[in-house]
């Protein structure tokens, strides 16, 4: 998980939304791919951190056909959201540790439950809390940085900020 | 032939559904009971609802008391005993204080909350008052009927959409990206795309990805320096294009369609692992920043 912290370290330096992800080998216990949050360099809105470390594994491999996905971990500091955990589920994940929930996007409980609703694909085991406040720190300095940036701060930053600390009872009710 | 839009299933009138709440003791423990609970009891077909409930009760000595209730599980769907147990196994520790089966046992209680999600803010005002609710607007620019030039629109899209997937012989979903002002098709489906050996690489995130690498060209061409502005753009980049498709995309292109802000989807078959028609109907989760209409051809 400390890995996959500093990953998300990495994307809050270049400007990005600070989420990192690594995944592990189960026997090895060797880390095979790291990703982070890339969306605003590429434009992409899909290019969260798990997407990019999925690319990093399969461009070490010859054919797709040869990762084991089942053998492999996910640590990621945010909860996947509902792309994302409809990703590692169908590619069939052994097991997803996240930091924080992400009460915005989460797809393993906090917005829809992708990892466990009716399917075909096997459930995606879950478990979250793992670093937390470290994760949580670390958007709250993205959003700060973010709104430091912007020449008047505008409504989208304010809400983003406000979101971003739905941890708190405050702003669910 | 006609269209189908995917809605939500709704009513007008209020119906009822029996639900279990625990009554929290504080706020922190609230806290601590989301995020317990939203992994465990995901609430999928009421995501309309929210968790918590917060009254006042205004005390014989003028003090406010406030009660906090959460959200657990429809009352059909588990045992209140064996909510207890679960309860005593995940969540008997606050602060060093221990509760036994007796303290679940009282603080378990029977709610009612509204079924389904207001479409309109005048019975949301109502329903809510049962159980607090999410409201979107969204519902009722969901109600605006496609008009006839329109549905004959999308009909020759999706017509030419069918021949492209005989032009290249496969049986894999295609898909294109089309600007509805401009009467343009922005991107479809290639033979490139269509051999590419990545696990994930489904039509509609293929689309996504292969717009984002033009987008990226076109700026560095344009080598129009200010980069505020395309960090903005970023999010934006299917706003107000609709996308089309033979299949019915999964949840996680339905999900990459919100994270990209498209406005419609149109497809003709429905699939197994669909995220519109099925449960999740991922277009339309209230709790989510954006929503798309999501439609169904149907040639009878
Ligand atoms: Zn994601
Ligand atoms: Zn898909």
């Amino acid at each position: 998980m400390k890995e996959a912290l500093k990953m998300a370290e990495e994307a809050l330096n270049l400007g990005e939304v600070p989420v990192g992800a690594v995944f592990v080998n189960n026997l090895s216990k060797e880390i095979v791919g790291r990703g982070r949050n890339n969306t605003n360099s590429l434009k992409n809105a899909t290019r969260h951190a798990e997407f990019e470390a999925i690319d990093e594994i399969l461009k070490k491999q010859v054919a797709a056909s040869e990762v084991e996905w089942k053998l492999l971990t996910v640590f990621v500091t945010v909860e996947p959201c509902v792309m994302c955990a409809s990703a590692l589920r169908q590619l069939g994940l052994s097991m997803v540790y996240f930091g924080c929930n992400n009460e915005r996007f989460g797809g393993c409980g906090s917005v829809l439950s992708v990892h466990n609703c009716p399917s075909k694909f096997k459930e995606l085991p879950c478990e979250g809390n793992y670093f937390k406040d470290e994760a949580i720190l670390l958007l709250r300095k993205f959003y700060i940085k973010e709104n430091e940036h912007a020449p008047n701060p505008t409504k989208k930053t304010n809400r983003l900020l406000k979101i971003e600390d739905l941890g708190n009872l405050k702003s669910v009710i | 032939m006609h269209i189908q839009p995917i809605v939500k299933e709704t009513e007008q009138e209020l119906l009822k559904i029996e639900l279990y709440a625990l009554h929290l003791h504080s706020p922190q423990q609230a806290s601590s009971f989301i995020k317990l609970i939203s992994i465990h009891f995901p609430l999928t077909d009421l995501s309309h609802l929210k968790r918590i409930k917060k009254t006042t009760e205004l005390l014989d000595d003028n003090k406010n008391c406030i009660n906090l209730y959460g959200l657990i599980a429809k009352t059909s769907d588990v045992k209140k005993e064996d909510l207890v147990n679960f309860l005593l196994q995940n969540f008997n520790n606050d602060n060093g204080q221990n509760f036994d089966s007796d303290y679940f046992n009282q603080r378990i209680i029977k709610i009612s909350a509204s079924k389904y999600p207001a479409t309109d803010k005048k019975k949301f005002d109502i329903w809510k008052t049962l159980w607090p609710m999410n409201f979107h607007n969204d519902y009722q620019k969901h109600d605006i009927p496609l008009n006839d030039i329109e549905i004959q629109e999308i009909f020759s899209i999706m017509n030419k959409l069918k021949n492209l997937s005989v032009e290249l012989n496969s049986s894999k979903n295609v898909g294109l990206i089309y600007d509805p002002k401009k009467k343009l098709t922005t991107l479809q489906t290639d033979l490139n795309s269509l051999t590419d050996s990545h696990p994930l690489n489904h039509c509609i995130l293929q689309l996504i990805n292969a717009s984002a690498k033009n987008y990226v060209i076109k700026l560095q061409k344009s080598k129009v320096g200010d980069k505020r502005k395309g960090l903005d753009c970023e999010s934006y980049l299917l706003k107000d294009m609709d996308v089309f498709v033979l299949k019915e995309p999964c949840i996680m292109c339905s999900m990459a369609l919100v994270h990209s802000r498209v406005s419609r989807i149109f497809y003709v078959e429905n699939t197994e692992e669909g995220g519109l028609e099925g449960l999740l109907k991922v277009h339309l989760v209230p709790s989510l920043n954006h929503h798309y209409r999501a439609f169904k051809l149907i040639y009878d």
